[in-house]
């Protein structure tokens, strides 16, 4: 059946204008695909937003898949997480996954923002992770737009790439929003963490690129 | 180029700080003979600027010095002083370099070729208490040394033909005896211009090779080497403040000039700090301790600074401060090339300052990287420092019990459970009040644990369950003794 002629016609117009018709690279996830999570999974110079589809959703595993599971500990840090609610346990990991994690524990959106700006502007570490989850709404409602704005400009100056994990879509200038769902059930915790990494199922919306 | 350092008077200041009622007032110091000498007609050997404004001059009789002026105040030498003074002038040229010679105990001459910044206004800004600092800067380090114990010509770049108006007697100073200056003087010479258009041959052939040396030495001929001042094997300093320090701008100056102390003794040994410790303490007593870890080995100002700047700023302090203690740990000056195949920081001096301003933002000890604890209680672990500490991980291996990491609640949030008896077991059925609330679904548990039960009052006992609502949150929940419900933390 060959295809109708307003279906061509769009073809030919997102083949000519990509970036009007916010066409990416096309990241492969899930099984089959490496690792779920790595540092190029999400773009350099830009915000990227995970926002979890169900209750668990395995978000937390997004840290886990992308701290790995190292045999050696490494000299410095490579990841930043800023813990907007200081919820993050490092129980949860091994000693050398934990070596490549700066550990910011905030008490406050506003000091977790402040924290991100402080280190992306630093521009050590290029990788920075936001975690807002354990952040009440009215708390994550009192950070204005333009707050994310600025975050996104200072990462485009460094090239950083950061990562904003929360409960639902709040980040406007978001280059990617990864959507995770894996529906875990206590079952699942007698699988292991590289199945249920595996079982991750992100799903990118479609975004308009935002210059 | 060479810079000297003078205290006029030195004598004088040194002695009336011992009798500061008397500062006002026309001052002599009296050289006392040793024991068995014959103490009539001590003479003067020191004076102040009012003393000379009347008159006096030193090297007079006592009685001479009385006549001229009646209400003299006559002040004994004071060694003790003389030292301390003499330390705080050695102090104060360490800010400047590394390189210094105490030429004389209110001289002091230092190498300005291993400065690597030009000295700026930071000669104006010298000063000492009850005293003027002269300085003077020149080509060698005797005419440096001669421009600077002179009113006329201090506070100058000097070169040698500057010195020819200044008196002839000055000459004393930088050579052994007086015979040559005498000699000299009965010859009608009466500036150093004079003495420095004597023909050298025929002065070396008649007074000697002293004669000849100091002409070489007033015509910029001679530059010798400095005989180096060993800084002390302490890197350690204090500053005292008279008047308790109660905003930052003035902790700021004070901690800025300790550092240049700091960097001068730091670069005599060729060595950088590892690490910086500040002590301040308080009027009230108290005392406000911090160990700053530098991310690459700093032998300047600069690279310093910013660190404890940055904690200053984020201290919140009540009242004054009246003491500042300043010491380093030092290591070797970073000289190599990096290294090929690690992973460095980019901007690792730039990194220190960022760790502090995120201290100071969210509280100390709440920025680092994390080491589980190899404990069985609950939330145990510790935050290292992101930079100086070892990378020393803990004897426990993979202990993940659970593939999905927690969210923590910290603290734990006390919640209210219905439950029941099972096997002499308490049961949670549903949870009644907190964050998620509702029927259970499923359980994983319960697991128990307990620990310290050596150790009296530090006894603890757990059960833990992973529970499933029915609304499908995954959370951990935990039972202790005697009826108390917690929730530890959320999977997501």
């Amino acid at each position: 059946m060959s295809a109708s002629p307003i279906e061509i016609l769009k073809q030919q117009m997102r083949e000519k204008f990509p970036q009007a018709h916010g066409m990416r690279e096309e990241v492969e996830f899930g099984a089959g695909a490496g690792k779920p999570f790595e540092v190029v999974t999400f773009p350099a110079n830009a915000i990227s937003e995970v926002i979890p589809a169900g209750p668990v959703s395995g978000i937390s595993l997004l840290v886990a898949g992308l701290l790995g599971e190292p045999v050696e500990s490494c000299p410095h840090p490579e990841f930043i997480l800023i813990d907007g609610a200081d919820a993050f346990d490092p129980g949860s990991f091994t000693p050398e996954a934990c070596a490549r994690l700066l550990w910011v524990r905030c008490a406050t959106g506003q000091q977790m923002m402040r924290a991100a700006d402080l280190v992306i502007n630093d521009g050590n570490l290029s990788f920075v992770i936001l975690d807002s989850t354990g952040l009440s709404a009215a708390e994550l409602s009192r950070i204005p737009a333009s707050s994310w704005r600025r975050l996104k400009m200072s990462a485009e100056r460094n090239g950083s790439r950061i990562v904003v994990i929360s409960t639902y879509q709040m980040v406007p200038c978001a280059s990617l929003r990864l959507t995770l769902s894996a529906d875990l059930s206590l079952h699942d915790f007698d699988s292991t963490r590289e199945d249920l990494l595996a079982r991750l199922k992100p799903a990118s919306s479609a975004l308009r690129r935002v210059n | 180029m060479y810079l000297a350092l003078h205290i006029p008077d030195f004598q004088v200041v040194a002695a009336l700080r011992s009798n500061p009622a008397v500062v006002d007032r026309p001052c002599v110091v009296l050289g006392i003979r040793g024991e068995g000498e014959p103490q009539e007609k001590l003479p003067v050997i020191a004076i102040n600027q009012r003393a000379r404004d009347a008159g006096i001059h030193c090297g007079w009789p006592l009685n001479r010095a009385l006549v001229r002026c009646p209400d003299l105040s006559v002040v004994p030498p004071e060694p003790e002083a003389e030292l301390t003074l003499c330390h705080e002038l050695v102090r104060m040229a360490e800010s400047l370099g590394p390189d210094l010679e105490i030429t004389r105990p209110d001289v002091v001459t230092l190498d300005l070729s291993s400065r690597r910044k030009p000295l700026g206004d930071s000669l104006d800004a010298l000063e000492l208490e009850d005293t003027v600092i002269w300085h003077a800067r020149a080509r060698t380090p005797d005419l440096a040394h001669l421009a600077a114990i002179h009113p006329e010509t201090t506070g100058a770049v000097l070169d040698h033909g500057d010195l020819t108006p200044l008196p002839l007697d000055l000459l004393g100073s930088v050579i052994h005896g007086q015979n040559l200056v005498d000699r000299l003087e009965l010859w009608g010479q009466k500036t150093l211009g004079d003495f420095m258009k004597l023909p050298r041959q025929a002065l070396t052939e008649r007074l000697g090779p002293e004669a000849g040396r100091c002409h070489d030495l007033l015509n910029g001929k001679i530059c010798r080497l400095l005989r180096l001042h060993r800084p002390p094997d302490s890197l350690a300093q204090s500053f005292d403040c008279d008047d308790g320090i109660t905003s930052l701008e003035p902790l700021v100056f004070v901690v800025k000039r300790m550092l240049h102390v700091l960097a001068g003794r730091l670069g005599s040994r060729h060595l950088a700090a590892r690490s910086l410790d500040l002590q301040l303490q308080m009027d009230a007593g108290g005392c406000i301790a911090r160990k700053i870890t530098l991310p690459e080995p700093q032998s300047q100002v600069e690279g310093m600074l910013p660190p404890l700047q940055t904690f200053l700023e984020s201290l919140r302090i009540d009242g004054a401060v009246s003491v500042l203690h300043l010491d380093a740990e030092t290591t070797f000056a970073t000289a190599a090339q990096r290294e090929w195949f690690g992973k460095q920081l980019p901007q690792p001096e730039r990194w220190a300052e960022t760790l502090a301003k995120l201290e100071a933002l969210v509280g100390s000890g709440k920025v680092g990287i994390p080491v589980p604890v190899d404990s069985y209680r609950a939330d145990s672990f510790l935050v290292r420092p992101a930079i100086g500490s070892p990378s020393h991980m803990s004897e426990r291996q993979s202990r993940v019990e659970c593939p999905v990491p927690l969210q923590r609640f910290r603290p734990p949030k006390p919640v209210s459970v219905a439950y029941e008896k099972r096997e002499q077991h308490v049961w949670p059925l549903a949870v009644l009040n907190g964050p998620l609330t509702g029927e259970i679904k499923e359980w994983r548990g319960p697991f128990s644990s307990s620990g310290d039960w050596w150790q009296a009052g530090e006894t603890w006992q757990r059960l833990e369950w992973d529970i499933q609502l029915v609304s499908l949150h995954l959370l951990r929940l935990t039972f202790q003794l005697p009826d108390q419900w917690q929730l530890d933390g959320v999977y997501r």
